[in-house]
């Protein structure tokens, strides 16, 4: 419990400097259309000033009418329909600007979620390929959904909304003070009470819509948990308890709304009572005529006051929307900078030519945030040689591949091909140098043409196909009904293995001296698994090679065998020079194993 | 189109419960009539004030005290009105988060799919807010606007036709103008829809091809993403002007109000038939007036909003369980496994599985092997009984699924399936689960047998470590094993298990093997499989084939010495074994 209060409080202070953060942050998005955004304020803020027209000319009006009445003569019809033509071309002038005024900053908007969404492009194009993962589309989906979406709201919406409901009641209480200042106070008479009601509900409402959030979130993750689990749940007969848990969650959350809730709504039920037009008029109408009387304004002034005083709640309300709103925007936009920013890295001014493809790695040290992924490794890789890396999973095998192709600068130590840093390298060259194909075959929605000739966009389809072939997958793309026209999306229903192939395919027609495979078999089906190996046994022919596998006996035609673990190397050499080596062999023993173990459990049986 | 009206809907929701959002309503209503009439009174009251004496033989202050005490009544009613409306919309919560709880727990396994338990998370937190705000906060204005309206419009009708006839003319007017607008509204959006959907996946495709696409040096530009984006910004230019048209159109037509009113107003009041004042409050009184007109549209849009969240949860409410009997008979065969010419598809245009038979008795292994997309684990899953078949009978223990109640069911059977789920709690939590009423030694039993004590080991907090939320700081394979020892611990006489991920790692095989031989000492274990060594030691083989019929069955050394499917599968499985590069 008492951890639960140190939290919160936490959370509040952390709450306030993000707010501040997170204003500085939208101030900067909205930096580009800075221009358009004051226009639309300004257009507003003119369409607030207008709202007064029309009453002034209903004063007019009124009292060119009630003279004429209580003189007894003919009211002066020109002058009388001059105001109303006054009064109405101010109304529709008033509606005219402010939708005008919405239009612009609508517009406004487009053009900022358009750059946004370009920046993202950039900064996607430009971050280390090591930021990649299994969570990035998510975070980019989440990012133009959300975030985008509420700053949307925010910056179409509120410059027009926000000055207009700031505006509109300042300058129609304004003008009530220039007709009697008595008239005045008495169109705002009922507003104190108003917002000394409101005032005294919100007190202490801001731990409680903190804690509604937790609640919020509470409930959601019950829920989630609830529906993914049904199914292990429902298989074991214990839906029963599940539900309850869940039950308990969604009633906590229940009572917890109510209590944040219901007051509010009462006590706003209450205030709202003193804005009510009946009240308003009611009060307004009965000092005016007290006023009247006494001589101080005329009937028509009362009436316009009270008429205008009508108005004055409606514009209250928005406002009360307006913190709340800025502070969402605010962190959308922190986030959204957030993930713009990327660091590239850094490209050589002065490119140097590898001589040869060998690979050398020396003391090479990486970590991801506070976890060492390798630790000091140095490794050579001969021209034109096969080295296969094995180890447990985090041992640091797919780091190191992926450095050689530079995924990412290691911490410490260098990487070289053909004895120049790949820092050295201009990165289309190195490009052109290092190849990959890794577990996900990142195949593009385009035809299958087009995705296997990505790195050589001016290969002919002789060329394509005869990749295609060496692949294994030339018949059944041609057995397709559109053949290579075929577009890849979801639903031409190719299977894991084929997709595999046909990255196997852009590979070859890359055409790369140096090739990293990393476990291109894994999360296929077992079905295809012959056919993808065929075609890596065509792809590795005559290229430095580095390759992931789980199975020892996989890669025994490896040149040599790099056993590691915990980020380092703790073996090196060929599957025979590491027959009695502590890893190879206890991976060989396991594998053995697990065949006699099956086998015996089929005897047992 | 129009489905049923949006208030029927919101009383399905409140699933009986409806005498709150009954009262809410007929609350709004008196409300909204109290509003119009003081908009309505505000024009005599105004009369008097300019100097007659009396206006239908009331004087000002008599008029005065008409709209005080209309200000008292509308003060009362309206504090009814909006508890009333929240509380009805608390009802709503609480119905729906138990009915939707109450459902789940009992929609068949089929209904569950992969986006399921996201678009469930996303109704408990945005659509149950936004139904409850559409309870609370729009239906009840909605309802007071539009009795205000009819109240203004029948009392200036009767005080005076040609003011009451100018407020009523222009209002089908505006509701075409509305339903225009909308339209237009909505055609600018289905504009958009489809080009933002292209230019997000186009986005998300850049970022997770781009390994391929750097290397193959097409990310800078990459066309397709340039091209999306440029369609997108240029589509929402289009659907912005569609949303100005739009608007514009809405705009002019609330202001078609207010302009004739006033000018209707002020020729009656120079002709002399209204007397100053009260053609001056007529005018004000319909400037404030189209604010509330204004305001019913927007509260419509937000009705439609919200509409799409109610919807959804009444789909969800709509669904109906599978038909079971009150009582399962007794099982005649505990541990068999019987299809009887099943066919079976998930649309009716697609079938999955063609008349297929096969039995498995009790304490038998079979495997099942064919190709992705065969049917094999829509076979597992209609043991299990997340659908019902199209034709043909399942029968576990002898009787068939259908016959039986669906927790009888689930009692016979273990599943081992490929996407494991573990719940908030530690690993003995979750290996539990498999048989509650287990003592502590066989829980690690169970535990020491699939591996899981490994796991701990690695954990922080070893066996107290909580494993979160779907299990999420354990690997896949972690999270089979704890799966596994589930199955092992609640000793079901039916085993369903799918080999897929379990080859990924070395070590985990070796724990599989040991659970697998315990599970076969015990029970019937029909395996998806994968492994030869699996599959040479299955007591049958069902073989699928591409088309969902089984095409071989048998033992292992029958199927081996024919011609067909299964040899050249199990050679090229043989060969992808001993495959190196």
């Amino acid at each position: 419990m008492a951890d639960n209060v140190a939290d919160e409080s936490t959370a509040q202070t952390g709450d306030k400097a993000k707010a501040v953060e997170g204003k500085a942050a939208l101030n900067r998005a909205m930096r580009p259309i800075r221009g358009r955004l004051n226009c639309g304020r300004a257009l507003a803020a003119i369409s607030g000033l207008l709202s007064v027209a029309p009453y002034a000319a209903l004063v007019s009006i009124g009292d060119v009418l009630l003279r004429a009445w209580q003189q007894h003569t003919q009211p002066d019809t020109d002058a009388v329909w001059r105001y109303v033509f006054i009064l109405v071309g101010a109304y529709m002038l008033r509606s005219i600007l402010y939708f005008v005024a919405l239009s612009v900053t609508h517009f406004a908007d487009c053009t900022l979620g358009a750059g946004i969404r370009r920046a993202m492009a950039d900064s996607l194009g430009k971050a280390p390929l090591s930021t990649f993962n299994a969570s990035t589309s998510g975070m980019i989906r989440k990012s133009i959904h959300d975030d985008v979406e509420t700053l949307h709201a925010l910056i179409a919406h509120w410059p027009v909304e926000g000055t207009a409901a700031t505006v509109t009641p300042i300058a129609l209480f304004a003008y009530i003070v220039t007709l009697d200042w008595r008239l005045a106070l008495l169109s705002i008479a009922t507003l104190p009470i108003y917002f000394g009601i409101q005032m005294l509900s919100m007190v202490g409402m801001s731990e409680k819509t903190a804690l509604m959030d937790t609640k919020i979130s509470n409930v959601s993750s019950t829920m989630v948990e609830f529906a993914s689990g049904i199914a292990v749940v429902k298989a074991f007969g214990r839906s029963g308890h599940s539900l309850q848990q869940y039950e308990r969650a969604a009633d906590g959350f229940i009572r917890q709304y109510n209590d944040w809730c219901g007051p509010l709504v009462r006590w706003c039920a209450v205030a709202e009572a003193f804005t009510a037009p009946s009240l308003l008029t009611a009060v307004n109408l009965a000092g005016g005529m007290l006023l009247v009387q006494a001589g101080y304004v005329t009937a028509p002034q009362v009436l316009a006051a009270t008429l205008t005083a009508m108005m004055l709640p409606s514009t209250i309300t928005v406002i009360g929307n307006m913190q709340w709103s800025y502070q969402l925007a605010g962190s959308a936009a922190l986030r959204i900078e957030r993930n713009l920013r990327v660091t590239p890295l850094a490209e050589t001014t002065r490119p140097k030519h590898p001589n040869g493809y060998s690979v050398a790695i020396d003391h090479v040290t990486y970590s991801y945030g506070p976890t060492t992924a390798l630790d000091d490794v140095s490794l050579n890789v001969a021209e034109g040689t096969m080295t296969a890396l094995i180890g447990p999973s985090g041992s640091g095998k797919s780091t190191l591949a992926t450095l050689i192709a530079r995924f990412d600068d290691p911490a410490e130590g260098t990487i070289s091909i053909g004895g120049v840093d790949l820092r050295d390298i201009a990165s289309e060259e190195l490009y052109r140098t290092v190849g990959f194909v890794l577990q996900d075959p990142q195949l593009v929605r385009a035809s299958i043409r087009d995705n296997i000739a990505l790195g050589r966009p001016d290969a002919t389809l002789e060329q394509v196909r005869a990749a295609a072939r060496a692949a294994f997958i030339d018949d059944e793309i041609m057995a397709l009904e559109h053949g290579y026209d075929t577009v890849i999306n979801g639903r031409v229903g190719l299977s894991g293995g084929q997709e595999q192939r046909i990255a196997i395919a852009r590979a070859l027609l890359k055409d790369t001296p140096i090739l990293i495979l990393d476990e291109a078999t894994a999360s296929v089906d077992p079905e295809s698994e012959a056919q993808i190996q065929r075609a890596l046994n065509a792809l590795v022919k005559g290229r430095t090679v580095i390759v992931i596998a789980h199975k020892p006996s996989a890669v025994v035609g490896a040149d040599q065998m790099v056993v590691m673990d915990r980020g380092g190397i703790v073996a090196c050499g060929t599957h025979e020079q590491l027959a009695d080596e502590a890893h190879v062999r206890a991976l060989d023993a396991v594998a053995q194993q697990n065949r006699i173990a099956a086998q015996e459990g089929a005897y047992h049986a | 189109m129009r489905r049923t009206s949006t208030l029927q809907c919101l009383r399905e929701a409140l699933a009986g419960h409806v005498g709150g959002f009954d009262k809410a309503m007929l609350l709004s209503v008196i409300s909204g009539v109290i509003t119009g009439l003081t908009f309505a009174a505000i024009i005599p009251t105004a009369q008097t004030l300019g100097g007659a004496s009396t206006v239908m033989g009331l004087g000002f202050w008599q008029w005065v005290g008409i709209l005080a005490v209309l200000a008292v009544s509308s003060g009362v009613i309206d504090y009814f009105r909006s508890v009333t409306s929240y509380n009805s919309a608390l009802d709503f919560l609480a119905i729906a988060l138990h009915g939707i709880g109450d459902k789940i727990a009992s929609l068949p396994l089929g209904w569950f799919g992969k986006g399921t338990a996201g678009r469930l998370s996303r109704f408990a937190t945005h659509d149950l807010m936004s139904i409850g705000q559409s309870f609370a906060h729009l239906i009840s204005p909605m309802i007071t606007g539009a009795a205000s309206t009819i109240t203004l419009c029948a009392t200036m009708l009767l005080w005076d036709w040609r003011i009451g006839l100018t407020l009523i003319v222009p209002l089908p007017l505006l509701w075409g103008a509305g339903k225009l607008s909308s339209m237009m509204l909505h055609r600018g959006d289905d504009v958009m829809l489809a080009l933002d959907f292209e230019a997000s996946s186009r986005l998300v495709e850049f970022a997770t091809c781009q390994g391929a696409l750097r290397s193959c040096g097409a990310s800078h530009p990459y066309q397709p993403l340039t091209d999306a984006l440029d369609a997108r910004t240029a589509g929402q230019r289009r659907s912005l002007r569609w949303g100005v048209a739009a608007n514009l159109l809405n705009g002019m037509a609330s202001q078609l109000l207010p302009v004739s009113m006033i000018m209707v107003c002020a020729a009656l009041t120079l002709q002399g038939a209204l007397s100053p004042l009260a053609g001056i409050a007529c005018m004000g009184v319909s400037l404030r007036f189209s604010n509330t007109v204004n305001d019913m549209f927007a509260m419509l849009l937000g009705i439609e909003e919200s509409r799409k969240s109610l919807d959804y949860y009444l789909s969800v409410m709509r669904e109906r369980p599978l038909p079971e009997p009150a009582d399962s008979k007794q099982v005649t065969e505990p541990g068999a496994v019987e299809f009887d010419r099943v066919r079976f598809g998930y649309t009716a245009s697609a079938p999955v599985l063609h008349d297929v038979s096969w039995t498995a008795r009790p304490d038998s292994m079979i495997a099942i092997v064919g190709p992705s997309g065969s049917g094999k684990t829509t076979m597992a899953k209609l043991i299990a009984r997340f659908y019902d078949v199209d034709a043909g009978t399942v029968r576990v223990g002898g009787l068939d699924v259908r016959d039986q109640r669906a927790s009888d069911v689930a009692a016979q059977l273990s599943m081992v399936f490929q996407d494991v789920y573990l719940f908030r709690g530690t690993l003995i939590d979750n290996i539990r689960l498999g048989r509650p009423e287990a003592s502590d030694d066989e829980v690690m039993r169970a535990a020491e047998l699939a591996g899981v004590s490994e796991i701990a080991q690695r954990l922080p907090d070893g066996w107290r470590t909580n494993v979160g939320e779907g299990g999420r700081s354990l690997s896949g394979g972690e999270r089979q094993r704890v799966s596994i020892a589930r199955a092992v611990l609640k000793q079901a006489p039916i085993v369903l298990f799918d080999e897929a991920t379990s080859a990924l790692d070395v070590e985990n095989e070796a724990h599989i093997n040991a659970c697998m031989a315990q599970l076969r000492a015990t029970s019937t274990v029909i395996v998806i499989a994968h492994k030869l060594e699996t599959i040479r030691n299955a007591d049958t083989i069902i073989v699928m084939g591409r088309d969902g019929g089984m095409v071989q069955h048998g033992t292992h050394d029958r199927l081996i010495a024919e011609p067909g499917m299964y040899r050249e599968f199990y050679e090229a499985r043989c060969r992808a074994e001993n495959w190196s590069l």
